[in-house]
């Protein structure tokens, strides 16, 4: 028997390497059920949790949210919404990047407008300032002429 | 969903409870977690749910929180198996 254990130990390979990653998520360890309770902003970031790890809202229990004491509870159970609630996922993207690209064409308008005004009132300073200095030169002239006739 | 679609900052889902909660799911997958500071609109009623969602992760602490709740769930579960197996074996 110790012989064996010997022999056995002198053939054992190298350890192996460790994984690269340990987020491999083995489903068949995963319980069907899950229930969260708690404050709202405990669980609803715990349920964003858990959707990535492949849970989903229990479509056959009510979602418990109760904004007068801050309080959610909800059962969340292994499996994909249905193609539903991906089709309205996918609208709400849309409408979200629609809202947004007109929020930012808007911002990009207004930005254009300011800049094209701040041009035409330097452009204004330039000429008020060009027909002072004309006019003061004009007025050293006629003083330097006045004098120079006296 | 395409993997080459815009993704705003912010989406916001409206509708019945059942339908913005499955859709928060899906959103949830891709990339986005709850807005916080508008979670008090989620109350469910007769005339819907609000939910927003912004792109980002939770936390570690609610991932961590997130991780124990399935521990304990998965415990409970192969506590409920074992029992099951018990009566069937009394039986």
């Amino acid at each position: 028997m110790t012989k064996a254990a010997k022999v056995s130990t002198a053939v054992v390979a190298p350890e192996a390497p460790a994984p690269m990653t340990q987020t491999v998520i083995d489903m068949s360890k995963q319980p069907r059920t899950v229930q969260l309770a708690g404050m709202m902003a405990n669980v609803f970031p715990q349920a964003a949790a858990l959707a990535r790890l492949g849970y989903t809202f229990d479509p056959a229990m009510p979602q418990q949210v109760f904004p007068a004491t801050g309080m959610a509870a909800f059962f969340m159970v292994l499996g994909m919404p249905d193609e539903f609630a991906v089709r309205g996922a996918r609208e709400a993207i849309a409408d979200a990047v629609a809202l947004e690209q007109l929020e930012f064409s808007k911002a990009v308008q207004e930005a254009a407008a300011r800049l094209i005004a701040e041009q035409a009132a330097a452009a204004r300073q330039l000429e008020s300032d060009a027909k002072i200095a004309a006019a003061e030169a004009a007025l050293a002239a006629a003083r330097q002429e006045a004098k120079a006739t006296a | 969903m395409s993997a080459a679609i815009l993704l705003p900052r912010e989406v916001v889902l409206t509708g019945p409870s059942a339908s913005v909660f499955q859709q928060a799911i899906v959103l949830a997958s891709r990339g986005y977690t709850f807005a916080d500071w508008q979670m008090d609109q989620a109350f469910p009623n007769v005339a819907g749910t609000v939910l927003s969602m912004v792109r980002g992760l939770p936390d570690s602490s609610a991932i961590e929180a997130a991780d124990e709740a399935v521990a304990r769930a998965l415990e409970m579960e192969q506590q409920q198996a074992a029992f099951l197996k018990l009566e069937a074996a009394a039986v």
